[in-house]
């Protein structure tokens, strides 16, 4: 119950300031470019690579990026770039 | 591009990483910094490309995980140079070009001026060059201040003068007074003087600002007739010559002059008719020598040729000792033509305007002319005379003339009970 409110309180706090969302909740930010690119911020490691699947932890959930010859181009403590083929984008609670 | 560029120099590797697990690994990478990219996933092992700083730092995080390293292929500067440290000369080549690049640079190699209209960029170089100022001096020898003053003193008419050193190039940057030639004129002028006709004339118009009008308008005069006096005489109440003051004349004296025009020329004439041949030739500029490039020679009797001039250089301003020459002979042909009279009258015509443009362009106003075109037999001949207006005063240093003898003796007297008053 306290945990709901808290939370209640804190979004409406960064809805009124507007605040910057990825930063005040750590949420993961992905951008696509076409089909063949995707850039993957503010997540925490790598759990699963294959070059079908990416499996990404993020601090609410999980991504998976599943498609065809991934590439993970470059990758940093808080930021990925992923080429390939991408098929789908699935978030895993 | 630039971190492909500074990866390159710094030197990376492409490994393979085998192991347990592999995700562990990459993870416990990102959180030490250490910068993975290309990372590609094979059946049972992945490979990926690391900079050799960071394989350096691998070893405890290797042992963490339980995963082996295998370096695959080595990229970068770092390798090259160890793969080609036995070639002296290559090295050597590369030093030897750096000091080259290096000497060069110490010298000037180009010079540009700018700005001047009056006086003509290689008037003004040779000058720099018998100041001991030429292409291939050494930078270091320059001294731009003294070199603008010198510009300055040596050319009345150089205002302002700004020399800087931009690469190996020199640069100048002039401007000129262009009101100086009359401005010296009254400047300097102001010894007593005298207007004389320039030539025969009749005057058009007089103003006279200064000195004593001799002439009216309409008057006929004769080359070297006095027409404005320099020296003003003073006469006393009772109208005898007292004095002369001399002054320095200064009048607008316009009169009406003319000029013969004549030109006579045969119908028939030689052409040159370009044939359409052309040979290119090259030669090769170092310093002040000549070097032939052996292909392309000139084998024609009668040609013309154009060169073309390309310098050497490195960047905007950066001008090597080389120039590219290239010359290209077009051959030609005399033919025997002849004028017909249309064409000989068109060409007497234009000639004719030529000679009139000329004319005004000197300030001339043109108003009167009747020139005869005739074209007949072997010749064209254009004669006949043209009138105009011009000044036709000309400057000339007035005798002093002496005062008569009694007017004379007076005036000293007078001068000297002023004296004795005083």
């Amino acid at each position: 119950m306290g945990k709901e409110r808290r939370n209640r309180v804190k979004s409406n706090i960064v809805e009124s300031l507007e605040l910057p969302k990825d930063l005040m909740y750590g949420a993961v930010i992905v951008t696509v470019t076409g089909r063949t690119e995707a850039l993957v911020e503010n997540y925490r490691g790598i759990i699963e690579y294959t070059c079908e699947k990416i499996r990404l932890q993020t601090k609410g959930c999980q991504v998976e990026i599943r498609g065809k010859q991934l590439l993970i181009q470059y990758y940093t403590n808080d930021e990925m770039k992923v080429t390939g083929f991408i098929h789908e984008i699935i978030y895993h609670a | 591009m630039f971190a492909d560029k500074r990866n390159y120099m710094q030197g990376y590797l492409r490994v393979r990483l085998l192991g347990y697990a592999p995700e562990r690994f990459l993870n416990l990478c990102a959180n030490h910094g250490i910068f993975i990219w290309n990372l590609l996933y094979r059946e049972d092992h992945y490979e990926f490309c690391i900079s050799v700083r960071g394989f350096r730092q691998l070893r405890p995080i290797v042992r963490k995980t339980k995963t082996r390293i295998v370096i695959l292929e080595r990229h970068g500067l770092p390798f090259a140079l160890y793969r080609y440290r036995k070639r002296k000369l290559f090295f050597g080549g590369i030093a030897a070009c750096m000091a080259a690049l290096y000497t060069m640079s110490l010298f000037i190699w180009n010079i540009d001026v700018s700005g001047n209209l009056h006086r003509t960029d290689s008037a003004i170089i040779k000058f720099l060059e018998e100041n001991h100022v030429y292409h291939g001096i050494r930078k270091s020898k320059l001294d731009c201040v003294a070199l603008e003053e010198l510009l300055r003193s040596e050319y009345g008419d150089i205002i302002w003068a700004s020399v800087k050193i931009q690469g190996t190039r020199l640069l100048i940057d002039l401007q000129e007074n262009l009101a100086s030639n009359t401005a010296r004129e009254t400047v300097t002028g102001k010894e007593p003087s005298d207007l004389v006709a320039a030539k025969d004339a009749e005057i058009y118009s007089i103003y006279t600002r200064q000195g004593m009008p001799l002439v009216k308008k309409g008057a006929v005069v004769k080359q070297g007739d006095l027409l404005v006096e320099g020296r003003i005489p003073i006469y006393n109440d009772s109208g005898e010559l007292v004095n002369y003051r001399n002054c320095y004349a200064d009048a607008d004296v316009l009169g009406i002059t003319s000029y013969a025009y004549q030109d006579i020329f045969p119908l028939a004439y030689e052409d040159k008719v370009f044939t359409g041949e052309e040979k290119n030739s090259y030669e090769l500029r170092l310093f002040q020598k000549r070097f032939r490039l052996p292909f392309g020679e000139n084998a024609f009797a009668l040609s013309d040729t154009f060169t073309t001039e390309l310098p050497v250089r490195l960047g905007e301003s950066f001008y090597l000792p080389l120039v590219l020459v290239k010359e290209v002979s077009k051959e030609y042909r005399m033919e025997e033509k002849i004028y017909t009279k249309k064409e000989a009258e068109a060409l007497a015509e234009s000639k004719w305007k030529e000679f009139c443009e000329k004319l005004e362009q000197k300030g001339v106003q043109i108003i009167e002319n009747n020139v005869m075109i005739v074209a007949d037999g072997k010749i064209c001949m254009a004669s006949g005379e043209v009138k105009v207006i011009e000044p036709v005063g000309i400057r000339q240093d007035s005798a002093v003339t002496e005062l008569p003898a009694d007017t004379k003796k007076e005036g000293q007297e007078t001068n000297e009970s002023d004296g004795n008053d005083n």
